[in-house]
């Protein structure tokens, strides 16, 4: 019985599959027909999903067999998973949040929160999240003139 | 009047100070992430209204000038480029920064910063009007074989696997696909939303890649027994700046090919510091005899593409100026300055405004040697950036990549982009997949479906086009010669 393992390497040239398998579909729908010589608006598109199915399928045929975790975390390092999920969940949430909440309260939560993930002094991480949000308002918006919402 | 006369009004503390803030401003602005080189001098261009020709100018070359140096800093200081020439500079600045030896890449950034500039404004002083009017033979199908060559450096920098870079590589050709059609305007990909239609924002995907994807790595990765990014902070290799004798004799070849190919590129309408910076750092390796160390902390891989960032600029000035062509982005914004102050570029610029030719090209002289002074005192101070606590600094570079994806147009967008992008960038580096082949997919993908497009509407839809025009055969026959060599080198090996 051929056992195939679920390595990192199977996963994304699956997902590659499908992203390709979803351009090439997808450029069915665009004007079709060349004129001139200039081809059609789904040549490049076809031909590049083309290229990658098949790369694909020879990075999925020599790798089905192969056991690899690249994600494993040795025994002292394994406590470093939790601050980085907060850290994807904290700039996530922040940035929807960012839609509704003014730039330097949310920055400042967003830096603040990232502080007590990595175990920052709570004093420490107050100062530096407060000036830094501040400061780079300064910088970007009073003498860069990009538009950011107090 | 004389150059001598000329470069005695420069030197006039009225106009010189003027210079100094350029150079100082270009520095800060090119440091921070997603402030570009270009978005620099369009930001100062209004401020210099007020200023003489001179001091507005003056101001105007240095900020346009350092900015392009500065972008090195963060590249190589947090792994994230601070303008898109830089991107190649993160290849061996940030390694060579794990290795305690960040004070050497920023001082080789400064330094060969200067050198490929000087050799730049050299070029323009001395061989601006052949030089243009070869880059003017570039039609469609030299810039689509440009684009090709380009590509094809996806073998180079896929140094574990060479299916997982070309994965990767045809990943953000197709990535780059997503946007209006270049020939036909047709939407493609873009699910309705307006802010698609011009394609994935580069930059933010770029900062997000480099930047928050190494921040991620680093947390997921964290070592309770290291406080700073570096491996030994307190070694006497860690408080070198320069080069030693023997390491600037081991780079000179480099150097030289590298200031010849970007100050050529340079002169190509189009082709800016990021691709040359990418096909310097790809010859570097081929030139080298330690191809091993390359992504690994090589200082001529990091020198390749310092040289090749500024003397592009070289290049790119020569076609502005003689014959009012944009090298690049940050060259179209300075032909408005040329105007603002009554001069238009081009052929007639050289018989009617001589004085201001002259005063260009010695500006930029200039500003190369304060870039050297200002940029190694730079270096020593910014290089304490090491010395903070780890967390610090990832706190600080996720604010700067949010700020600096933002700033480039003002689109939230651009901000998820970015994210995504840098979870990407973890997962990729987590499974040995490069980074550098999907830079290059997304940046080279647009250049090389337009010009195909082009070509072949030129053509009648005949092949033959690539073929029969020497320089598109030559880029041709060195495409080949490039993907062909490695696998001839690697077949003998095994």
């Amino acid at each position: 019985m051929v056992v195939i393992y679920m390595n990192s390497n199977i996963i994304i040239s699956l997902s590659s599959i499908a992203i390709s398998l979803y351009f090439y579909i997808g450029s069915s729908n665009f004007p079709s027909g060349s004129s001139d010589g200039v081809p059609s608006v789904s040549f490049f598109p076809r031909i590049v999903s083309i290229v990658i199915i098949i790369l694909s399928l020879v990075l999925l045929i020599s790798e089905f067999k192969t056991k690899r975790n690249y994600f494993k975390l040795s025994e002292e390092k394994k406590e470093n998973l939790l601050p980085f999920i907060l850290t994807i969940i904290i700039i996530g949430v922040c940035l929807v949040l960012w839609l509704y909440i003014p730039f330097i309260p949310i920055m400042f939560l967003m830096l603040f929160s990232l502080s007590l993930v990595y175990k920052q002094k709570l004093l420490n991480a107050v100062i530096y999240s407060s000036t830094l949000s501040i400061l780079i308002y300064y910088i970007f918006n009073k003498i860069f003139n990009v538009v950011l919402n107090l | 009047m004389s150059w001598f006369q000329i470069l005695g009004n420069l030197l006039d503390p009225s106009v010189f100070i003027y210079l100094v803030m350029g150079v100082i401003t270009g520095m800060i602005t090119g440091s921070l992430p997603g402030l570009t080189a270009t978005m620099s001098v369009a930001i100062i261009t209004p401020l210099t209204l007020w200023l003489s020709p001179e001091q507005g100018f003056a101001m105007l070359i240095g900020v346009f000038n350092s900015a392009i140096w500065a972008g090195g800093i963060s590249a190589i200081l947090l792994n994230t480029p601070g303008t898109p020439a830089s991107i190649a500079t993160t290849f061996d600045g940030y390694p060579l920064v794990k290795m305690g030896k960040g004070k050497l890449a920023l001082g080789i950034n400064v330094v060969y910063s200067v050198i490929g500039g000087l050799f730049g404004t050299v070029v323009l002083m001395t061989l601006a009007w052949p030089l243009s009017k070869f880059a003017l033979k570039f039609g469609p199908p030299e810039y689509f074989t440009l684009a090709i060559f380009g590509i094809s450096i996806m073998v180079s920098v896929s140094e574990k696997s060479m299916v997982k870079g070309l994965m990767v590589g045809f990943l953000g050709l197709l990535l780059s696909t997503i946007g209006l059609d270049p020939m036909r305007a047709t939407p493609r990909f873009t699910f309705g939303n307006v802010n698609l239609m011009v394609g994935i924002s580069f930059i933010p995907a770029l900062i997000g890649l480099f930047g928050i994807g190494e921040i991620l790595y680093q947390v997921y990765n964290k070592d309770k027994t290291k406080k700073t990014i570096v491996e030994d902070n307190n070694s006497k290799e860690s408080g070198r700046l320069l080069v030693n004798f023997a390491e600037f004799v081991r780079l000179i070849p480099v150097t030289i090919v590298s200031s010849i190919i970007s100050v050529v590129v340079g002169a190509i309408p189009g082709a800016g510091g990021d691709i040359a910076s990418i096909i310097c750092w790809d010859r570097a390796k081929k030139m080298s005899n330690k191809p091993e160390e390359f992504e690994h902390g090589s200082i001529e891989g990091l020198a390749a593409t310092c040289v090749s960032n500024n003397a592009v600029l070289g290049g790119a000035m020569t076609t502005t100026m003689t014959l009012g062509i944009p090298g690049d982005s940050v060259n179209a914004v300075l032909i408005g300055s040329f105007m603002m102050y009554g001069v238009q570029p081009g052929p007639r610029m050289f018989i009617e405004h001589i004085d201001f030719v002259k005063s260009t090209m010695l500006l930029m002289f200039l500003a190369y040697l304060l870039i050297l002074v200002f940029g190694l005192i730079f270096a020593q101070i910014s290089s304490n950036v090491l010395k903070l606590k780890q967390e610090y600094i990832w706190t600080t570079v996720t604010l700067l990549c949010i700020v600096g994806s933002y700033s480039l147009n003002n689109a939230y967008l651009d901000v998820w982009i970015m994210f995504i992008a840098g979870i990407l960038g973890f997962i990729f580096k987590m499974t040995d997949y490069p980074l550098g082949p999907l830079i290059l997919g997304l940046l080279l993908g647009g250049l090389a479906e337009s010009n195909l497009a082009r070509s072949l509407s030129l053509s009648g839809g005949d092949m033959s086009v690539f073929f029969t025009r020497p320089i598109s055969l030559g880029l041709i026959l060195i495409t080949t010669l490039s993907l062909v060599v490695p696998l001839i080198r690697k077949w003998r090996e095994n």
